[in-house]
């Protein structure tokens, strides 16, 4: 089961505000998938520290797709 | 895909510690120039040479180094390790240096300019080759790493320069100075800056103002800038002279180019925000391409005050102005991101926006860019200098108080998110109620 979040042509900060929102709604087992015009590097240190797994596919210079899901406490 | 360490980025506060220090060398070279406004009147004057490094050593060197410090990880994905005593190695050595060199221009005391050199090289290198060990260690650099390592060699070539112009002034060495001294400003403020700035340009001008990539003949036009100094510097050292001019048209014509492609991509900025920022970068844009018809004229004219007006330009205009600019957006998104890593809590925070007031931020661009304007009339009208320049230290002030303040805030507010209990994350569904999947864009 995944969430769809489509971020893409944003400015910052607004795709990290809306990935953290919806994060925070995001319940265990489930993956949010998010859609990037960049790679979003400053907020894989977050998702750690939050206690988040995640998975970055890049589909061209221009989109990456990220699956965010909780990791096992 | 690289990964960034929790590691790799530093805390924000040795970068604030950079950039405070280096607007108060800002602050400080403009007070110097309102203190001997005859400065102006020919680029050999103690008081010009004395204020220019202040300048670029105090005020723009200490801003881009604690930028980079921060801007390495979250764009390139490279750490720049550092520890306490070795930031403060490097910050003492330049604000000091800076400062030794300076009163060692006014004072004409060698010994005084022996001390900065030896404290300006020392902590120039440790950064210098800190930064270089970061960008040569990946095996294949991308786009910006390879100009980034461009300017980090450029650095190198500028303090090359300036070691062997403090060999004549110190140790009377016999080298042509003036040749020395136009290649020395050219490979400092084309290469390391100009080049830093034209780099990081490509990342940050598209991502902030939501708009089109720099086109990839821009990248290719910045491969050029370290072989039109090679060729520039050793042209004039050799003695033809018009393969150097030819070089320094085809630089003012980089710089050109690169104000018009930003002046482009700001003004299609799809923010659909007619901000401080975005106007801020307009400014920028626009003194860029008026840098590169100045530059054209330096190097055609023979009146000297075109080369004083070039040099003013480039280094309050380009650099200065590019990197206040920035700040507005370097501090904020710092500030943001490191709330944002304490806040186990999910507490509501400010925008980013709402972290340097824009009415200060309007006032102070605006301020800054009156400023320079008249500085560059005071060229050739030498009242206007200390009028100039007293508006121009304002101007950094001001930028100085709302970076602090901001500051200020950024530490308040994180010891209060740390006191906050963390929230608890959301339960799975239940099994016989799954969630639907869901567009929330």
């Amino acid at each position: 089961m995944s969430r769809l979040l489509d971020v893409r042509g944003l400015p910052p900060c607004e795709p990290f505000d809306r990935i953290l929102a919806a994060t925070d709604e995001l319940p265990f087992g489930e993956a949010l998938e998010v859609l990037i015009h960049r790679e979003p590097l400053p907020l894989y240190e977050w998702l750690a520290e939050h206690g988040f797994g995640h998975r970055t596919v890049q589909e061209s210079s221009e989109q990456f797709r990220i699956f965010i899901h909780h990791l096992p406490s | 895909m690289q990964m960034v360490s929790t590691e790799a980025s530093p805390a924000p506060t040795l970068s604030f510690a950079y950039m405070l220090c280096g607007t108060l060398g800002m602050l400080a070279a403009g007070l110097l120039l309102a203190w001997q406004p005859e400065a102006l009147l020919t680029r050999w004057h103690p008081a010009a040479l004395a204020a220019v490094h202040l300048f670029a050593l105090g005020g723009l060197m200490p801003v881009m180094l604690g930028a980079l410090l921060q801007f390495m990880p979250v764009a390139c994905g490279l750490a720049l390790p550092g520890k306490v005593w070795l930031e403060s190695l490097i910050l003492g050595g330049l604000m000091a240096g800076a400062g030794l060199l300076a009163a060692g221009f006014l004072s004409g005391s060698a010994g005084a300019m022996a001390a900065a050199g030896a404290l300006l090289l020392t902590s120039l290198s440790v950064a210098g080759l800190r930064l270089a060990r970061a960008l040569w260690r990946q095996p294949r650099a991308n786009a910006l790493q390879a100009a980034l390592r461009r300017s980090t060699l450029a650095l190198g070539m500028t303090m090359g320069f300036g070691a062997a112009l403090l060999g004549i002034l110190i140790a009377g060495w016999n080298l042509p100075l003036v040749i020395l001294v136009d290649w020395h400003a050219l490979w400092g403020i084309a290469g390391w800056v100009g080049g830093l700035i034209g780099s990081v340009a490509t990342v940050v001008v598209p991502m902030f103002h939501v708009s089109k990539p720099y086109p990839g003949h821009w990248n290719l036009a910045l491969r050029t800038l370290p072989w039109l100094l090679l060729t520039g510097s050793a042209a004039a050292l050799s003695g033809f002279g018009s393969t150097a001019t030819v070089a320094s048209l085809m630089l003012a014509a980089l710089v050109a180019l690169f104000g018009g492609l930003t002046a482009q991509r700001v003004w299609a900025s799809q923010r659909g925000e007619r901000d401080a920022f975005f106007w801020g970068w307009l400014g920028v844009a626009l003194l860029s391409v008026a840098l590169g018809g100045l530059g054209a004229t330096a190097a055609l004219a023979s009146d000297p005050r075109w080369g004083t007006a070039f040099g003013l330009l480039a280094l309050a205009g380009l650099g200065g102005s590019t990197l206040n600019v920035m700040l507005y957006r370097i501090v904020p998104f710092l500030i943001w991101l490191h709330w944002q890593r304490a806040n186990k809590a999910r507490a509501r925070l400010p925008l980013l926006h709402q972290i340097v007031p824009e009415r200060w931020q309007r006032t102070q661009l605006a301020a800054d860019l009156l400023a320079i304007l008249l500085l560059l009339g005071a060229c050739f009208a030498p009242a206007l200098t200390r009028p100039a320049a007293l508006l121009f230290a304002a101007s950094k002030l001001v930028l100085l108080v709302s970076l602090a303040r901001a500051m200020q805030g950024y530490r308040e507010k994180l010891a209060h998110l740390k006191t906050l209990p963390a929230a608890s994350p959301r339960a799975a569904p239940e099994p016989d109620c799954p969630a639907p999947k869901v567009a929330i864009a």
